[in-house]
């Protein structure tokens, strides 16, 4: 009897005590994936044989005393990415179920890194659809099974919550890895655009998309994000990276921060801004001084943000168009916008990028980081999925992506955090925004915050 | 007119748009088409701003300055 495990590092401990194994953890994932798809429908594939086989070899890497940095650790991977030999839905009826003949470049690191592929995870269809992909269903938040676990990264999430397994891959467009690790009380980093190649994962819009995973603590996403980073020769956005420095100390003696109000927090649940604020409190307790910093054109990230993505997205799916009868509704409605968006526009759009990442360099002049809510409210209500802001319903795309685009448009690394749970029993958020490829700060103040709190060791009831 | 957060004048007729859409290669049946159209209307008050803002004079013409930021 150990310590009780709760994220992947506390695994690894195991692992190397002696206190459990890989094959064990393995059935484990397994036989919780099961009863979690059962609950909130979070499972398109289980890959139960290819994972037996790779955890019996895992377990005798641990006894011959040849173990990788991430040994017999069971991740999921949502199902825009590729897993060799399985099919890759996108969730939709229209691609992917032929096998992929080759594992995302994400995959391949993490399993060449001893991390063990335990399964295919729900996604909005093509990481772009609603809340009910036809083909797959909605995904059930495990912290109220009556509110969606967010997207686009939603199965993953929710199995990550649910204690199936202990860390997940997701894509994050417009915050499809951070709203769901928000809205089910996960850590989840979008890394600096090309800072993770994008090989072998299905595209929804060159710009703005990274590829980022989905943890319980920030020390798990610093393990991950380690394995993960650094060019791979095929995806021409991924160049050769900065070493990871991310700072053992226990303090942030140092650490500037800059805490912007406008946009960010203008349509923002009380709840919410008060993690925010909790968060920052125990920062500057930890050492940090806040100082003053403001994005002015924060508020346009959001619509013109869209703009380049539905535009890439319409141009993708192009090849596709005389079967748009078959996708989704939402993928539709959505992704037609960019269809008319005349390229003055969009070029405009590109520009406006440039002076969003003006913007950040005034304020990173001075700050270390930005801290704002990673979204303005708790999961959103099934089944209409909309937003309640202090006891306010929105649409849910006028809503959830305020804060976040912001880091895809511009190619900022930004980092979600829970910061605790709202009187209706839902966890909120903040994010920690870093200049680019400085995730390690992110990581370190994320870290110490959690040494200091217990927020993201906390699980859902039904899993409890 | 002001649509919700935007000036549906200045933005083309559903019947413009259809037509855009399938000279681009593009089915979109009717119901689509308003769709887009309400999206585009949304949007518009943003994109118009951003339209009428002068470019700032240090170079931010050039797109690719937006991929060169990300390069460490």
């Amino acid at each position: 009897m150990g310590p009780p495990v709760n994220d992947l590092t506390d695994l690894l401990g195991a692992y190397a005590a002696g206190r459990t194994t890989p094959v064990e953890a393995v059935d484990e994932a397994l036989g919780c994936l099961e009863k979690a798809h059962a609950a909130y429908n979070c499972t398109i594939r289980v890959l139960d044989e290819r994972a037996r086989a790779a955890a019996a070899a895992s377990a005798r890497r641990w006894a011959d005393g040849t173990a990788r940095p991430l040994e017999g650790v069971p991740f999921g991977v949502k199902d825009v990415i590729d897993v060799a030999g399985v099919p890759t839905t996108h969730g939709s009826w229209n691609h992917g179920d032929e096998p992929a003949s080759a594992s995302a470049t994400v995959v391949r690191r993490l399993e060449e890194a001893g991390a063990i592929p335990v399964s295919k995870d729900a996604t909005t269809e093509f990481a772009v659809g609603g809340p009910h992909p036809p083909r797959f269903g909605p995904v059930r938040n495990p912290w109220d099974p009556g509110r969606w676990a967010g997207g686009s990264s939603t199965g993953s999430a929710a199995a990550v919550a649910a204690r199936a397994v202990p860390c997940a891959l997701g894509t994050d467009v417009g915050g499809s890895v951070r709203l769901p690790s928000a809205w089910c009380g996960l850590t989840g980093l979008k890394p600096t655009a090309g800072a993770i190649p994008r090989t072998g994962v299905f595209p929804l819009s060159w710009t703005t998309e990274t590829v980022g995973p989905i943890a319980r603590s920030a020390r798990d996403a610093e393990r991950l994000f380690a394995v993960l980073r650094g060019p791979d020769g095929a995806d021409p956005r991924s160049t050769p990276l900065p070493p990871l420095e991310v700072p053992a100390r226990p303090d942030l003696a140092g650490l500037r921060i800059a805490v912007p109000g406008g946009a960010f927090t203008e349509l923002c649940d009380t709840a919410v801004r008060a993690g925010v604020a909790h968060l920052v409190d125990e920062l500057v307790a930890a050492g940090a001084e806040v100082v003053p910093g403001e994005v002015p054109s924060a508020g346009d990230a959001l619509p013109i943000g869209y703009q380049i993505v539905f535009t890439e997205a319409a141009t993708l799916h192009r090849v596709d168009a005389d079967r748009w009868d078959t996708y989704d509704p939402v993928v539709v409605r959505r992704i037609s916008q960019g269809i008319v968006t005349p390229a003055v526009d969009y070029l405009r759009a590109l520009q406006f990028r440039v002076e969003l990442q003006r913007e950040l360099d005034a304020v990173f002049a001075d700050a270390d980081l930005l801290v704002v809510p990673t979204c303005p409210s708790t999961a959103p209500r099934l089944p209409d999925g909309t937003v309640v802001v202090d006891g306010e319903e929105f649409p849910l795309y006028a809503a959830q992506s305020r804060s976040t685009m912001l880091g895809n448009l511009t190619g900022a690394p930004g980092l979600a955090v829970p910061t605790g749970l709202a009187p209706d029993g839902c966890p909120v958020s903040a994010q920690l925004v870093a200049p680019p490829h400085r995730e390690g700060t992110a990581l370190w103040a994320a870290r110490v915050f959690q040494e200091r709190t217990a927020h993201h060791r906390q699980a859902p009831p039904s899993a409890s | 007119m002001s649509g919700e957060g935007g000036t549906t004048d200045a933005v083309p007729g559903a019947e413009e748009l259809a037509a855009l859409a399938a000279r681009l290669g593009f089915t979109v049946d009717e119901e689509t088409v308003a769709a887009l159209r309400a999206a585009v209307v949304g949007a518009e008050t943003a994109v118009a701003r951003l339209r009428a803002r002068p470019l700032p004079a240090d170079g931010a013409a050039d797109p690719a300055h937006g991929d060169a930021w990300v390069r460490p």
